[in-house]
């Protein structure tokens, strides 16, 4: 008799991987979602993909600032227009936080507008396609999104939210953490405004902890999904080879998540990056640049993260191609960087 | 007795306009059958099938799309049909054959222990071009291979209206094969009986009752097809155009026949038809019917528009003398629009030219026209109104011939989105500009809507416009119309509680704002002036005069009053219509306008 005996063969590499099928064994787990939960998602791109496999199950996806299709805005490159307010991609645990918090109230120090011709840039969703006209306008833009979060937050009975990167861009002033570095979507880098901040995993952990206090000040009984988001960096600004950082990167969150979902029981890891990256996997699903997901590697994630519901559908509509090429922020900022 | 009902469950594509159409002569009266009331007025059905949770794509609710509760809808079917004096009270909504079968069991026992649910089925290739060529009217730019592969657009839906529907119903539901050369009297025929058929004589083919569906569908592509951009219908009449004339001839917007192969195989394989005879006849008239369709090529697609019609449509039906006819109307169609667009409107969409002035225009411009017989005679001989036409694309191409026949061309486009935003909005929202001082932003519960969002809105509502008025050389001079203020609240809601879905709800003691939630009184008066702007500044890039509101016709808070409002939510009288013409033949007189 020893400590091993007694575990399922998903315990062992050569029961679950080498003679088996990984992914099926993963099939023990108890569903993530049920049918009726109302869903809020935040995080890099990749959790933005999920949002058309989720509605495709039926899962009611909160969305509270939605416009009428008349007005709404064509370009979604940013992703404003997918996630449950418009928010777009924020790739750190540090980002999710202060914008919780500015929901709380608490981080209200001043940052911007940033302005140019064509309004009253907001640092921290530089990409909205219409900015506001005037100050007073970008004030109330601000406070109506703010309000919007906190009522998609109070909506949700589920919060999945996706870890992409642990380097961002720092307003020295305001501490701040921007979405993206200051000159690639808007506004102008300087070195005595803005720094490079690569966090630690004790910080994102701090910041994670942080975060799921934020959210349950507003909805006691909101559950957690954390994933880890498979997509490599697109770029580091440390001075580190760019697949020496996205490893890095990639260790600090997945280890930052497993201590999150350790430690509290509302709390549970969603393997999206373990499905798509490993030996385990035995053919990649990238498409030849090793970056973008195929179309194929996101249905098998939202497989998996779908079970139990109804037969999950393909989405309704033939944008799922386009999910997987959807331009980052962080694409932009290095293409800008290229350029 | 439980009262007899019989649920249509469509689908779409087979006839279910013409039925329902057909239902509302009431001419089935007589036999004791008729249409369950709250569903008589068209596009509602849409929203039944919605409500009971069928995924209705969002074009077909449009700005009518509501909050009604599952509850309400059940209960206003059940007395309807409790208080109906037919025997036969017929549901009908094509969409309904989406919803999950054990849902639709579940409601109708609510209403009646005795129903049974029809479905009709049609030669499933036949249905498909039809669904495609439905989809690009209603705005989608999917090419039919797309269209036709994509899951959730056509084949996963196709197939769970049979397998998912039958699985339930069982002996209820019963199936109508309907062909393609007969389809309404094949679906009159198996619903109601032969003795209905002497009924469908005589009716009117724009009552939307036709007897070709297919045939339609090839006619109002081309309807479509034939007219130079821009066109009020935007895009895609441009795109069926293109693929016509081959100047875009993408390879998903030819119908290749390897795809008409595997497409016809996926149905043989994927479908148990042994268990119904009728699709398994559909079945057998697709693998009859394949080579035919196979035999289309990018060469008699495009280059022969004769075989167009033939090879790919009409093919199914060419043994039928009535198929031999259409084709030689839509020929002629073919021919006459084709002089139409090549050389100018050939007078087709105007006759009533009566003057140096002319005026065109939408819905707005009939209050000017109205306004024409208060006019002195000697103003009246100034000015001529153009006919209108049901082609609106045709009719607004007329405009390059019109500028060059007259000294003064007036336009008055579109006008009413900022009503179809305001009223009955499908998403709440305000604006910073129009927030009460009294609220502060964060309680409000709807979304800020940027105002430079909203431009950029009622702006691209006029880049066809634009694009058209740059194009007509011919111009010289141009005055462009804004549209009258929007109504009092108080009168928009009069209007709308006397529409017949609206005036049920209150049956159901909730308040007509309970039911239409209308934008603030401050927001629906910002969006009229925002789009104001827009053709301010267009007319200001072409050139030409802008003629707004008169300054009379508002109230002090700025509203239409009341003495210059027609009877309905929207739109001027005759009054408003003597002002707006008086100053466009000031604007005449002074020489103004020049291009």
């Amino acid at each position: 008799m020893n400590p091993y005996a007694s575990l399922p063969d998903s315990a062992f590499w050569s029961k679950s991987v080498s003679s088996g099928d990984w992914l099926k064994s993963l099939d023990s787990v108890p569903p993530y979602l049920l049918q009726g939960d109302h869903v809020m998602s935040m995080g890099s791109c990749f959790a933005a993909n999920l949002v058309p496999y989720l509605e495709a199950a039926n899962i009611h996806y909160v969305r509270t600032e939605k416009f009428p299709a008349f007005v709404r805005a064509h370009d979604s490159r940013f992703n404003y227009d997918i996630f449950s307010a418009a928010y777009g991609n924020i790739y750190t645990a540090r980002a999710m936080l202060q914008l919780v918090q500015r929901v709380n109230g608490r981080f209200v120090r001043s940052l911007g507008p940033w302005k140019s011709e064509r309004g009253c840039i907001d640092p921290l969703r530089p990409g909205l396609p219409f900015p506001a006209e005037t100050i007073s306008e970008y004030r109330a833009l601000i406070e109506s999104h703010l309000n919007c979060t906190r009522r998609a937050i109070q909506q949700s009975s589920v919060f999945v939210l996706t870890l992409g990167l642990i380097e961002a861009w720092r307003d020295r002033g305001s501490g701040a953490i921007l979405p993206a570095a200051p000159g690639t979507i808007a506004g102008e880098f300087s070195a005595s405004e803005h720094e490079l901040v690569v966090f630690t995993v004790d910080e994102v952990i701090e910041d994670l902890v942080g975060l799921r206090k934020e959210i349950l000040e507003i909805k006691p009984s909101i559950r957690f999904l954390v994933t880890v988001s498979p997509i490599p960096l697109v770029a580091t600004a440390t001075s580190e080879n760019v697949v020496i950082a996205n490893s890095h990167s990639k260790s600090v969150l997945r280890t930052a998540a497993a201590r999150l979902v350790q430690d509290f029981a509302d709390c549970r890891y969603v393997p999206s990056y373990e499905i798509l990256i490993g030996a385990q996997v035995r053919r990649s699903f990238f498409e030849s640049d090793c970056r973008t997901v195929e179309v194929e590697g996101i249905s098998r994630v939202m497989g998996h993260f779908l079970r139990g519901l109804d037969e999950p559908k393909q989405p309704n509509n033939p944008e799922v191609k386009t999910l997987a090429d959807r331009e980052c922020e962080e694409v932009l900022q290095a293409k800008t960087k290229r350029g | 007795m439980p009262p007899k009902v019989l649920v249509h469950l469509g689908p779409a594509k087979t006839a279910t306009t013409s039925l329902q159409s057909f239902l509302e002569t009431e001419r089935l009266s007589s036999l004791g059958i008729g249409l369950v009331e709250p569903f008589m007025f068209k596009g509602w059905h849409h929203e039944l099938a919605k409500l009971l949770g069928a995924s209705v794509p969002s074009g077909l609710c449009g700005p009518r799309t509501l909050t009604t509760d599952e509850e309400s809808v059940v209960g206003l079917i059940r007395d309807s049909v409790a208080d109906s004096e037919f025997d036969v009270n017929v549901i009908s909504s094509e969409f309904l054959a989406e919803v999950p079968p054990d849902r639709l069991r579940d409601v109708f026992a609510c209403i009646s222990s005795d129903t049974t649910f029809v479905l009709a089925v049609r030669n499933p290739l036949a249905h498909a071009l039809s669904f495609w060529a439905e989809t690009i009217r209603g705005g989608s730019e999917i090419g039919l291979r797309a269209f036709l592969e994509n899951p959730k657009m056509f084949l996963d839906w196709w197939k769970s209206v049979y397998l998912g529907s039958s699985a339930t119903h069982g002996s209820r539901l019963s199936f109508i094969s309907i062909s393609e050369s007969s389809p309404v009297v094949d679906l009159v025929s198996a619903l109601f009986g032969s003795e209905a058929l002497p009924l469908l004589e005589g009716l009117d083919p724009r009552q939307n009752i036709s007897n070709s569906p297919v045939a339609c569908d090839v006619h109002a592509m081309l309807n479509g097809a034939l007219t130079e951009t821009p066109t009020r219908a935007g895009w895609r009449e441009h795109y069926l155009w293109q693929v016509l004339h081959k100047e875009s001839a993408g390879d998903d917007r030819i119908i290749p026949a390897e795809w008409i192969t595997s497409f016809s195989n996926e149905w043989d394989s994927s479908i148990d038809a042994s268990n119904y005879p009728e699709l398994s006849d559909c079945l057998t008239k697709v693998s009859k019917n394949s080579g035919r369709f196979a035999a289309v090529t990018e060469d008699n697609f495009v280059s022969s528009r004769q075989r167009i019609i033939e090879g790919v449509v009409i093919s199914q039906t060419r043994t039928n003398a009535l198929a031999h006819l259409e084709i030689d109307r839509l020929t002629h169609l073919i021919n006459s629009k084709t002089s139409v667009d090549r050389t100018s409107s050939g007078g087709t969409a105007i006759s009533k030219l009566r003057g140096p002035i002319v005026v065109v225009g939408d819905s707005h411009s009939l209050a000017l026209e109205r306004a024409s017989d208060l006019l002195d005679p000697s103003e009246r001989e100034l000015i001529g109104f153009s006919e209108r036409v049901n082609d609106a694309a045709v009719y607004w191409n007329a405009i390059e011939r019109l500028g060059s026949d007259c000294e003064l061309l007036c336009v008055s486009w579109r006008g009413n989105e900022h009503n179809v935003l305001s009223i009955l909005p499908e998403e709440q929202f305000h604006v910073h500009q129009v927030l009460d001082s009294t609220i502060s932003g964060n309680r409000h519960e709807s979304p800020m809507v940027p105002i430079s969002q909203l431009k950029a809105a009622f702006k691209r509502e006029l880049v066809p416009l634009s694009e058209l008025l740059s194009r007509s050389k011919g111009i010289q001079r141009l005055v462009i119309l804004g549209p009258p203020p929007p109504k009092m609240r108080a009168t928009v809601l009069k209007h709308l509680s006397t529409d017949a879905f609206y005036g049920k709800r209150m049956d159901l003691r909730q308040s007509i704002e309970d039911v239409c939630k209308l934008l603030p009184d401050k927001l629906r008066l910002l969006l009229w002036e925002l789009q104001n702007d827009e053709y301010r500044q267009l007319s200001a890039t072409l050139g030409a005069q802008f003629i707004g509101a008169p300054r009379d016709a508002g109230s002090k808070l700025g509203f239409l009053k009341s003495m210059f409002a027609s009877n309905d939510c929207t739109h001027a009288n005759e009054r408003y219509g003597l002002l707006v013409l008086k100053e466009v033949i000031r604007v005449y007189r002074a020489g103004g306008a020049v291009v």
